[in-house]
């Protein structure tokens, strides 16, 4: 009688999330282009994606991406959500304003942004105020990637700045005061109590950014026009496997790299765990 | 109780999934049926370069509808810039509903659509109907021939031609447009003036704006029957350099460097003197630039000709359609001599049909005179099945290292056939 | 050491409540103060103004020699007790105790054998190494304590401590806390709304009441010398018995009239207590403790038997006996009417009260020996001690000096 009741959700579990996940993992086995017929070719994709150094590059760039964007929104998130935690006069609406770009749709971020970015766009224009000749964001392959980091950075800071708000209103105000009555001031206070009391927030945080950095598309895909560019420095994993399904005409291969980002992720997501992971115990 | 239920449960949804993943996999399973005389449905989905194409070909089906009032036409444009067409055509066709009647886009989608056996073949349907294929030019239709077999009719198509703003021109004193490669590079030599962000010639460093200087040195990208690239030959290698060599001297560059996302942007922003580009540049001029005075010229010719790129689009039904016969009804009406005439009239491309370059829309429209004189002497762009990235990205992003002087030409083209003699061979 | 002064401390809040009216007090080196009422009174908030923690509207706060008004809590040299511990709960035992100590960058073998001393009298040497989540209620009391120890403070402030144990519990503890308090001799403020802890544990009890000191005195004195109606019914358990009577001339002296029985006021009380002549023939408040009513004697056998000096009686009418093993609590119903203390508003000498009782009578609570036998329903006399009578004003809820 249970399994009746929640079988209508197991279904969708399964038609949504499970079945299509284990439809990849079917599909790398097979050479096939959407088109044609479906043909087993064992596990010869995987041994052209590990050669293939566009795959590498992909590797790379995803790399990058989620090793500059992690730590940096985790601490631009705590350092507003600190600051917004104190009983400033605009709070109400300074939270709302930092939280704002994260229910926004990022492609509408990403066609703003591309205009910032322009070369004689807003960015520069705010640059060559300070005598600094900007880049051509998009078109310079060295920015193109750290142009998308800072614009992800932007986007998500306020979501995880949320989390942290939260995180820092669970710890009890009594605990502050002992600790400044202990004699620690701001400082001391901050590193050695909030911050080591917060580690299953910083967790938390550290975990989803890992995993939707890992997994960043659509900004690299509207900012490049799809095609990865310039000089394949904004392809990502997703936007590979992207362009092997439609482009390429390969869904073995995009299905293959699809495998490898989920041991990708697996891995990293266990090894945050073990540094981060620990409960607090009250 | 729960043992039993549990398991027979189990099994039920075990087998759901599996004739999920089964079904989605065998996209092939229906079977075709003629139907005539009742009502029928057909759709009929292409992408839209702008707004207004979609308005213009809506009200052109309204008229279909008249004619035959049997056959109900469904338009369902697919909108989305670059390859989204294609992406969603291909979900389409493994869903089981892809559209009846497609564009087909040249550029290696024909011969893949062809390859794939995605259409079906419409000589029977050309002879039953007495539909005039003699009238159109060789070069587009040989695109959408395969085996003697012919699987799309060409619809419109444009040329590259040169676009040259007139108002730059008078004020330099240059009397008219280059009609020499080495008329060129003095024209736009004079005319580029980077502190004003001015440049003599904007185009993207794509395949498709420089593959016509390698013919027109006598060599070429790959060889007539496209069975090898032919990118390190001394003529391809001659032409190939004389484009980079463009943008090396700062004369040429890309549309970025002042802001715009193509050349035909920059062009309209008063910021290139000269761009290369199709008929589809003039309506967006039109509706986006329109104190731009400018004119069109064929192309400067190379050592060896003037020869350029056209890029003919075609109508063709898929081969999964219920009602071909129908299907071919639409098609007919769209590109025989009225219907293509009727196309023509909008303004948004040129002919496929020889016999329609000197109607008077065209007479009347003088700045289209480049564009069509250079009709005669164009290749049409294809590739191989298989080259979408290579063409769109591996020879962009090539090109790009050379004309910022990071690979010499030479070495660009050798990547260039490498990469590409690799995956002629993975085919 | 040092002592605590408290000059006219106010405190109002940003909605216009005012938790603190002109608080002073004053707690010698080495005093164990007690601030004692029932919440809201004021007396968590004056404790975290002496902390450092708000900030008064008004008036002064000083340590020692020094005004610490404008000084942040890390300098004024006091040392905290949290109602809820506040440990750190990523530290061991060891690091919650040195935790300041290691902030005033106190080399380390001094911090451990520091550590160690604190342990030791407080009985955590065993538990040194878990942190606060594996110790049970009792222990992380202790800890909160060694962590307010080891600073060798000036002053000992501590919220409530002992609330959160269990009753046993808190009763061991009760002593501890005494006893490691008189071993420091410390000026220690205590906060407590049990009156019970106030008046074992305190050298002197500041009684407050919505933001008024009502009465700042020992134990003792609170007890026997109460100065108004509110801490005269706040402090003793059972809550005192309150009955309007009338005071009339009787025939050895003064005498009190309880709806229509009598009690005689005894001499040492009449004498003891000069102004109660000023209020002959006019209504008063009697305060009549549990503890003083004894000696029963079954209705029936008249008035008293013998009238000894300083022994009434009064006939009551029994409605529960609770046991509690050592004595009864008899619920009683008399005809007299109760006065109950409403609120106190913002004079001690101005104690609103009501008077109440109804047709049926007031009700009263006696501490009875286990003895008697007595049960509900029961109509028996009770014996009063009449030397240990309060009276109070019926007006102002002021003690009839």
């Amino acid at each position: 009688m249970g399994i009746a009741m929640s079988l209508p959700a197991m279904i969708v579990l399964f038609l949504f999330t499970l079945g299509p996940a284990i439809y990849a993992f079917f599909l790398s086995f097979f050479s096939w282009s959407l088109l044609n017929k479906m043909q087993y070719v064992g596990l010869s994709n995987f041994g052209f994606i590990f050669t293939s150094p566009l795959f590498w590059t992909a590797v790379f760039n995803t790399a990058s991406f989620a090793l500059v964007v992690v730590p940096t929104q985790t601490l631009v998130a705590l350092g507003i959500a600190v600051l917004l935690n104190q009983n400033l006069p605009a709070r109400g609406f300074l939270r709302l304003a930092f939280f704002f770009p994260a229910v926004s749709s990022s492609a509408v971020i990403s066609i703003i942004f591309m205009w910032i970015y322009n070369k004689f766009g807003l960015l520069n224009g705010a640059l060559g105020v300070l005598g600094i000749p900007g880049p051509n964001w998009l078109a310079n392959p060295f920015f193109a990637l750290k142009a998308i980091m800072m614009m992800n950075i932007w986007t998500t800071s306020g979501y995880f700045m949320v989390v942290f708000l939260a995180g820092l209103q669970a710890i009890p105000q009594e605990i502050h005061d002992a600790a400044w009555v202990d004699g620690a001031g701001s400082w001391y206070r901050f590193t050695r109590i909030t911050v080591p009391l917060l580690k299953p927030t910083t967790f938390f945080v550290a975990i989803m950014g890992v995993i939707g950095t890992m997994q960043m598309f659509d900004q690299a895909f509207i900012i490049s026009g799809g095609t990865g560019g310039p000089l394949n420095s904004t392809t990502t994993l997703v936007l590979l496997i992207y362009q092997y399904i439609f482009s390429y005409g390969q869904v073995g291969y995009g299905a293959a790299v699809t495998v490898i980002l989920f041991v990708f992720t697996m891995a990293v997501t266990l090894g945050v765990n073990k540094w981060l992971g620990k409960p607090i115990e009250y | 109780m729960q043992v039993p239920v549990h398991r027979a449960t189990a099994k039920v949804v075990a087998l759901c999934g599996l004739s999920l993943i089964v079904a989605a996999s065998s996209a092939s399973a229906r079977t075709v049926r003629r139907v005539s005389g009742k009502p029928v449905t057909i759709t009929l989905s292409g992408w839209t370069s702008s707004p207004v194409e979609a308005q213009l070909l809506t009200k052109d089906i309204a008229g279909f509808s008249k004619v035959y009032p049997n056959i109900h036409v469904l338009y369902r444009p697919i909108s989305g810039s670059g390859s989204t067409y294609e992406t969603v055509l291909r979900t389409r066709f493994v869903a089981g509903n892809a559209p009846d009647v497609i564009y087909v886009n040249n550029g290696g989608e024909s011969s893949t659509f062809m390859a794939n056996h995605d259409l079906i073949p419409l000589n029977s349907y050309i002879k039953s109907s007495h539909f005039t294929i003699g009238d159109f030019y060789k070069s587009s239709l040989s695109l959408f021939e395969q085996g003697g077999k012919i699987y799309g009719i060409p619809k419109d198509q444009s040329p590259l031609a040169l676009f040259y703003n007139t108002t730059m021109f008078a004020k330099a004193g240059i009397k008219h447009p280059p009609t020499t490669w080495a008329q060129l590079v003095t024209d736009a030599k004079l005319l580029t003036n980077p502190s004003k962000h001015i440049y003599g010639l904007i185009n993207s460093v794509q395949e498709p704006r420089w593959a016509q200087f390698l013919s027109e040195a006598g060599g070429g990208v790959m060889n007539p029957a496209m069975t090898k690239f032919t990118l390190t030959s001394p003529a391809s290698v001659r032409g190939y350099t004389y484009f980079v060599d463009l943008y090396k001297r700062g004369i040429a560059t890309v549309p970025t460097t002042v802001g715009a996302s193509w050349g035909g942007q920059a062009f309209g922003m008063g910021n290139a003197a000269m761009v290369l580009s199709g008929d589809w540049l003039n309506p967006f001029l039109k509706q986006t630039y329109p104190g731009i005075h400018y004119n069109t010229a064929v192309l400067p010719k190379g050592p060896v000709s003037n020869v350029s790129l056209t890029f003919p689009v075609a109508y063709g039904i898929t081969r999964d359609s219920r009602n071909p016969a129908a299907a071919w009804k639409l098609i007919s009406y769209l590109t025989n001599q009225q219907g293509m005439t009727r196309w023509m009239n909008l303004g948004l491309a040129l002919p496929t049909r020889r016999s329609l370059v000197g109607l008077p829309y065209f007479k009347h429209h003088t700045y289209i005179h480049g564009l069509l004189a250079q009709l005669p002497h164009s290749l049409a762009w294809t590739f191989p099945p298989g080259f979408v990235q290579f063409s769109s990205t591996t020879m962009l992003n090539q090109t790009t290292l050379a004309i910022e002087g990071k690979e010499s030409p030479l070495q660009a083209l050798k990547n260039m056939q490498s990469g590409g003699e690799a995956i002629l061979k993975s085919r | 050491m040092a002592t605590i002064e408290l000059e006219e401390l106010c405190k109002n809040f940003s909605d216009g409540t005012k938790a603190l009216s002109n608080l002073n007090l004053t707690v010698a080196d080495g005093e164990f103060m007690v601030l004692v009422g029932p919440s809201g009174c004021g007396k968590t908030t004056t404790l975290r103004m002496v902390a450092g923690l708000e900030e008064p509207s008004g008036g002064t706060i000083t340590i020692g020699e020094r005004v610490v008004n404008d000084l942040s809590p890390r300098d004024r040299d006091v040392a905290m007790v949290f109602q809820n511990y506040a440990l750190y709960p990523h530290m061991t035992v060891a690091k919650n105790i040195g935790f300041a100590l290691r902030m005033r960058k106190v080399p380390k073998d001094v911090i451990d054998s520091k550590v160690e001393d604190a342990a030791r009298v407080l009985g955590l040497s065993a538990v040194l190494n878990r942190k606060p989540g594996q110790l049970s209620g009792g222990q992380r009391q202790r800890v909160a304590m060694g962590r307010a120890i080891v600073r060798e403070p000036a002053v000992f402030l501590m919220d409530e401590p002992l609330s959160s144990l269990d009753a046993k519990l808190r009763v061991q503890m009760r002593a501890e806390v005494t006893r490691i308090q008189r071993h420091l001799g410390v000026a220690t403020l205590y906060v407590t709304h049990d009156q019970i802890e106030a008046m074992t544990m305190g050298d002197r009890v500041a009684v407050l009441k919505d933001g008024i000191l009502h009465q700042c005195d020992t134990p003792d004195m609170l007890y026997d010398r109460p100065a108004n109606l509110f801490v005269a019914s706040f402090i003793g358990s059972p809550t005192m018995n309150l009955y309007e009577g009338r005071l009339v001339e009787g025939d050895d002296g003064l005498a009190v009239a309880l709806g229509e029985q009598r009690l005689s006021v005894g001499r040492d009380t009449a004498e003891r207590r000069q102004s109660l002549a000023a209020y002959r023939d006019r209504a008063i408040v009697v305060g009549i403790r549990p503890e003083t009513l004894y000696g029963v004697q079954a209705a029936g056998l008249g008035p008293g038997g013998r009238a000894e000096e300083g022994n009434g009686a009064l006939k009551v009418k029994v409605e529960l006996v609770e046991s509690l093993g050592s004595e009864f609590i008899v619920h009683f119903r008399i005809g007299a009417k109760t006065v109950e203390v409403e609120a106190a508003g913002t004079d001690p000498e101005l104690t609103e009260v009501t008077v109440g009782g109804g047709a049926r009578g007031g009700h009263g609570e006696a501490r009875v020996g286990r003895d008697h036998e007595i049960k509900a329903g029961d109509e028996v006399w009770l014996s009063v001690d009449t030397n240990r009578l309060y009276f109070f004003d019926l007006a102002t809820g002021v003690a009839i000096a």
